[in-house]
């Protein structure tokens, strides 16, 4: 049985090639599978799509008082985590004072970037109705305006995911993190780029904001850029105003420290959550997809293209809450709405659905996962090193098989000759 | 006759601190005009000084829009009187008024219009509403039996066009049924707080006299004034009294024969105000009536989709359903929602749906509930649904 596309999705391959119905009689082109999946049937993968379902309804019908609490005493926890950072960081001249106020404000904002900013930009909370911690109108620590990034995100991130040339996260525009971007001669500082990138990453997610990649290419007018820059402006001009003006002027005399403690606290946020985000998509194993590979996706497979090109990390739960549960990226993927502090528990069903279906599960500890992602950025930065070192060896393998014959022509005649020698 | 509800048990830290926040009040003028400038926004900037503070007290925002429970009183066994003490951004109100007043139930923020019942010229300030427990009521039930003194609650400005008028007529008619009684009793209070030496009568229709909210109440105070009266009404089978059964004309011709000529007020279960209406039209006298209908229009939800009338309501658009999304059909009538995966995953489209019925098409999951968020691009309708596009 062929499954023919659930939703109408704007501007996609899919709708410009597949017709909404199908004339009687006219079975759709079979869809291609991502190699990992390919022992399954179309018939098997929408029952997993089924089965994955059932997992979110159980979740959905189950939200209540313990997630309304849990994200309230999230919020609560990081703002008495900002304000005795804050209040550590205006007496930063004495050193105690200034690495607990770092440590303090660096907790917050990770607090309020991972586990709150994120997820309730989500909507994970939405159903709970209360402006203050609702999609529609939260902000965040970042200087990005949340409006923008949840079109980026939300939207074309989550949506399509990891399909290379559409899912703008894959390298950001900036980085070559698979073998499916065509090597260009600015990847050769893919790995310097990276670092300037996990520094400055709060900044990064805010130009991506922008699609600069796309206006350079052409595809997007300055024009439309325009608005969204200056709002980016806007926004990014507050929070340094507040980190790098307000605050360390009230603190007078120890405004050098309290600059250099707000500073410290950003970049501790920015190289932590580049690291946690970097390792959801980019490490070893995990799949890439082309715009063939969505040709006609239904429902259940955009699941497995959900599952296949998201890896997890495994840790304690202070890890996955410092992770903002992103250390749970696959059932993320899976549930993006659904509140995060359940990942945990789906995760094992998820696990054991994979399991069932034979399904590549990526999951490993954190310094292993980042290991593979630097080394997959060094080794793209450089042209198809891979496939060069595969084809050297299938070449050589080839070529044995075609020198086979002559080989043993060669063999025979030398026998032939040793034998005429001796004889 | 009044009882409060469930004294909060002695110990128990929960108990201590809901005490201790029910004494504290909303921030100063002095204090918020003091917070309110933009060195405090910058410093606080992208949340706002008013997440901080309430996490000390939930009264504590600048913006307002909150109340604190202070008292809880069950009138009769199937309505609650809530007093509250509301915040900074409470302008008052004006008897016959009504407020948005929401909860959380579950987790969730689930919100309920209902009138004031407290006189306008309360000394401290604060406001009751009066809660009717309905059947199946998921706010009204809560309300009636789960909130406690120094809890916050969402407290919207009070809004509403049928109001005592000023100023205020010689003579006044009020007649009221079920939780109809709420406006009538802030507006009979009112009254009897501004001496008022007019005549009013107030006839109330209540199935028994032990379902009468503040019956005591009302009758001490019409006693206080000099020319008002209280009649309740008893409707339900066997009952005896001065008047008994449902609404005739005859009762109005009784009490006040000139009533056609008197500003009456109306309100209640659709079915009392509708026999009013007519009564008042046929007779000629249907200026003078002002009536408000507590009983919802009815919307007919059905099981399936395809068969029901989609209101858009802030365009007032309004096409019959063809069992498509609600995104794709709002789509058809020219509005622009926005939208973005189109697959229930963003959530860009979530709309809020004022009434009526919807299916997740997902899930096939029913939400039936008044004033609930839905994503339309997964959802369609089942039977009427109003939403606010
Ligand atoms: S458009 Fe994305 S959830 Fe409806």
């Amino acid at each position: 049985m062929a499954a023919t596309a659930l939703y109408d999705r704007p501007d996609t391959p899919a709708n410009a090639t597949v017709p909404d119905a199908l004339p009687r009689g006219v079975t759709p082109a079979p869809f291609r599978l991502p190699p990992s999946a390919a022992h399954l049937t179309a018939e098997q993968v929408e029952e997993l799509g089924r089965e994955l379902d059932a997992i979110r309804e159980k979740h959905e019908a189950d939200l209540g008082e313990v997630d309304a609490d849990y994200i309230r005493r999230m919020i609560k926890i990081q703002k008495g985590l900002e304000a005795s950072g804050r209040a550590l960081l205006q007496v930063g001249v004495l050193p105690p004072a200034w690495f607990g106020g770092v440590a303090a404000l660096a907790l917050s904002k990770i607090l309020d970037n991972m586990e709150i900013g994120h997820n309730v930009l989500h909507g994970q909370y939405d159903w709970m109705e209360d402006p203050a911690i609702h999609s529609r109108t939260y902000e965040w620590d970042i200087p990005g305006p949340s409006e923008q990034w949840k079109s980026g995100h939300n939207v074309i991130h989550h949506t399509w995911t990891n399909v290379v040339g559409m899912d703008r996260d894959v390298g950001y525009g900036v980085l070559r993190v698979t073998d499916q971007q065509p090597w260009r001669a600015r990847d050769l500082a893919n790995p310097i780029t990276a670092l300037v990138l996990a520094f400055i990453f709060e900044y990064g997610i805010a130009l991506h904001g922008l699609e600069m990649e796309e206006m350079l290419e052409g595809d997007h007018p300055l024009e439309e850029a325009k608005p969204l820059a200056a709002a980016i402006r806007a926004k990014a001009g507050k929070q340094a105003l507040r980190d790098y003006v307000l605050f360390p002027a009230l603190a007078g005399p120890a405004a050098p420290a309290t600059f250099a403690g707000n500073v410290s606290a950003n970049v501790v946020r920015n190289l932590w959550a580049f690291t946690v985000i970097f390792c959801g998509h980019f490490p070893d194993g995990v799949e890439m997809f082309t715009e063939e590979d969505i040709v006609d996706e239904t429902r259940a497979r955009w699941y497995l293209r959900q599952m296949l090109g998201s890896a997890n990390l495994t840790g304690s739960p202070l890890f996955h809450l410092l992770t903002g549960n992103l250390s749970h990226q696959i059932e993320h993927h899976l549930f993006p709405d659904i509140p995060s502090r359940r990942y945990a528990d789906i995760a094992v069903e998820v696990r054991e659905i994979c399991d069932r279906y034979g399904i590549d599960y990526h999951t490993g500890p954190i310094h292993h996962q980042f290991g593979t992602v630097i080394r997959g950025i060094l080794r793209l930065s450089l042209p198809d090193a891979t496939y060069k070192r595969e084809n050297r060896f299938k070449v050589r393998k080839e070529l044995k098989k075609l020198t086979a014959p002559v080989s043993r022509r060669i063999d025979e005649l030398a026998a032939i000759g040793r034998e005429g020698r001796a004889a | 006759m009044s009882t409060d509800v469930r004294p909060s048990p002695a110990g128990g830290l929960r108990a201590r601190r809901a005490r201790l926040t029910a004494r504290v009040g909303p921030l100063p003028g002095s204090v918020r005009r003091l917070l309110d400038n933009r060195l405090v926004e910058g410093l606080t900037t992208p949340h706002g000084v008013s997440r901080y503070l309430e996490a000390v007290h939930p009264l504590w925002t600048l913006e307002g829009g909150r109340a604190l429970v202070t008292e809880v009183y069950r009138e009769t066994p199937d309505m609650t009187t809530i007093t509250l003490r509301p915040d900074q951004s409470w302008q008052g109100f004006v008897a016959g008024q009504h407020v948005r007043i929401g909860v959380q139930i579950d987790g969730a923020l689930r919100t309920r219009t209902y009138s004031v019942s407290s006189s306008q010229h309360r000394a401290d300030g604060h406001l009751t509403i009066t809660v009717k427990r309905k059947e199946g009521g998921l706010v009204s039930g809560h309300l009636a039996s789960e909130v406690r003194p120094g809890q916050a609650l969402a407290c919207s400005p009070a809004t509403g066009d049928v109001v005592l008028p000023d100023p205020r007529p010689d003579r006044l008619v009020l007649i009221s049924g079920g939780s109809g009684i709420t406006p009538m009793a802030s507006m009979l209070r009112t009254l009897a707080d501004e001496g008022h030496r007019g005549r009013v009568t107030f006839l109330h229709y209540a199935r028994t006299r032990a379902d009468v909210a503040f019956a005591a109440d009302l009758e001490r105070i019409a006693e206080r004034m000099p020319h008002a009266q209280v009649v309740i009404v008893t409707t339900g089978p066997g009952e005896r009294g001065p008047l008994t059964g449902r609404f005739v004309p005859a009762h109005l011709h009784n009490l006040v024969p000139d009533h056609l000529e008197v500003p009456t007020f109306a309100c209640g279960p659709t079915g009392l105000v509708d026999a009013v209406e007519a009564h008042y039209e046929t007779l000629g006298g249907v200026e003078q009536l002002q009536v408000e209908r507590f009983t919802p229009p009815v919307l007919q939800t059905s099981a399936e989709p395809g068969d029901g009338t989609i209101r858009f309501a802030t365009s007032g658009i309004e096409r019959s359903d063809d069992g498509r999304s609600l995104l794709e059909q709002a789509e058809d009538e020219g509005l622009a929602p926005e939208s973005g995966c189109r697959m229930g995953i963003c959530r860009t489209c979530t709309q809020h749906k004022v009434a009526g019925g919807t299916v997740d098409l997902r899930n096939g999951r029913r939400s039936d509930a008044p004033e609930e968020q839905v994503q339309i691009c997964v959802s369609v309708a089942a039977g009427d649904v109003i939403l606010d596009l």
